[in-house]
């Protein structure tokens, strides 16, 4: 991370930077809360255009959105956000940036790193595979599964199907 | 859910020969040691008045053995035994299974395959739900309420079928 002490001195020597420094890290927090996401004031340091707005520059607020959605918090709360929406490209980006360079781990930490792993998928939503999309109808699927004479297969179909719990 | 002719025996106090007798043209199982097992449900419509009131029932279900599978209780081919066994329980198992299957109703009216393909049946599944282990058990005072928001789908789930037969 870039060390922002010199900007952080000039906050502190001056009162007209400290008071819009402060006017700036309040909306972002705010606009960060709308996304559903905690912001941190040391992390709207690192929104260049939240810094230049406290030396004094007038707002570029696409250039400030723009940044604001790609703090690591945001983009996470995004990706989430478009997983759940069933977005596939999006699932299949977490995915295999969850999978990547999985091999070069020791053998002794393989239970961590899948434990690890699972966590990661499940705070995004990607522990199971999507939910097929339903092309037959439950009704459908329900007279289907009249045909299945074996009360255990049942079962299994009407969990993968949604059915049941 | 299964007795053995013994479970019958001491349920009721009748002897082997009444037993057998009274046992005889029901279905059954073979068991160990060349015994019967006969269907707790189709057995219990057999017994007498004067027995039912010395406890009989309740002792029968207590002694019965709980099948592995508790869901399936046997198709169409059951529908005479649960409506049988309904038409013959007494006043308090009665008044249970009534609550029973009102919560039966609502609980899969509540649930995700309340569809036409299982409500056409409901009346059916309504009925054979007496059958099922829980059920049976909690009528005659001797289990846990059923809890039916678990027990109603994966029960009609697993019971419903292309039944022939008018129910009730």
């Amino acid at each position: 991370m870039t060390d922002f002490s010199n900007f952080l001195s000039i906050v502190e020597g001056s009162e007209t930077v400290r008071e819009r420094w402060a006017a700036i890290t309040e909306k972002a927090i705010n606009d960060a809360r709308s996304q559903g996401v905690t912001l941190e004031v040391d992390d709207v340091l690192n929104i260049r255009e939240a810094r230049l707005v406290a030396m004094g520059a007038p707002l570029d607020e696409e250039a400030y959105q723009a940044e604001l959605l790609g703090l690591p918090q945001l983009s996470k709360a995004q990706q989430k956000k478009a997983i759940a929406e069933g977005d596939a490209d999006a699932r299949q980006a977490a995915l295999s940036n969850l999978n990547r360079g999985q091999d070069h781990h020791h053998h002794s930490h393989a239970t961590a790193h899948r434990c690890n792993r699972l966590n990661r998928a499940r705070e995004l939503g990607i522990e199971s595979p999507p939910e097929e999309v339903d092309s037959v109808s439950k009704n459908e699927r329900l007279e289907m599964l009249k045909d299945v004479s074996s009360p255990q297969q049942r079962i299994s179909l009407g969990r993968k199907w949604g059915l049941i719990t | 859910m299964l007795i053995s002719v013994k479970n019958y025996m001491e349920a009721t106090g009748v002897v082997p020969e009444t037993a057998g007798r009274r046992l005889k043209g029901l279905p059954y199982h073979p068991g160990p040691h060349g015994t019967r097992l006969y269907s707790l449900a189709a057995s219990l419509p057999t017994m007498w008045p004067r027995e039912i009131a010395n406890g009989a029932a309740e002792k029968l279900v207590r002694g019965a053995s709980a099948p592995t599978d508790s869901l399936y209780v046997g198709g169409e081919g059951s529908l005479p035994v649960a409506q049988k066994l309904i038409e013959w329980l007494p006043e308090r198992p009665r008044a249970r299974l009534a609550k029973v299957q009102n919560s039966f109703v609502v609980s899969l009216a509540n649930s995700k395959i309340c569809c036409p393909a299982v409500v056409a049946n409901y009346e059916i599944l309504r009925t054979l739900v007496v059958l099922q282990p829980d059920v049976l058990r909690f009528i005659f005072g001797e289990g846990e309420v059923v809890d039916m928001d678990s027990l109603a789908a994966p029960f009609a789930l697993v019971n419903n079928s292309h039944f022939t037969m008018e129910a009730a």
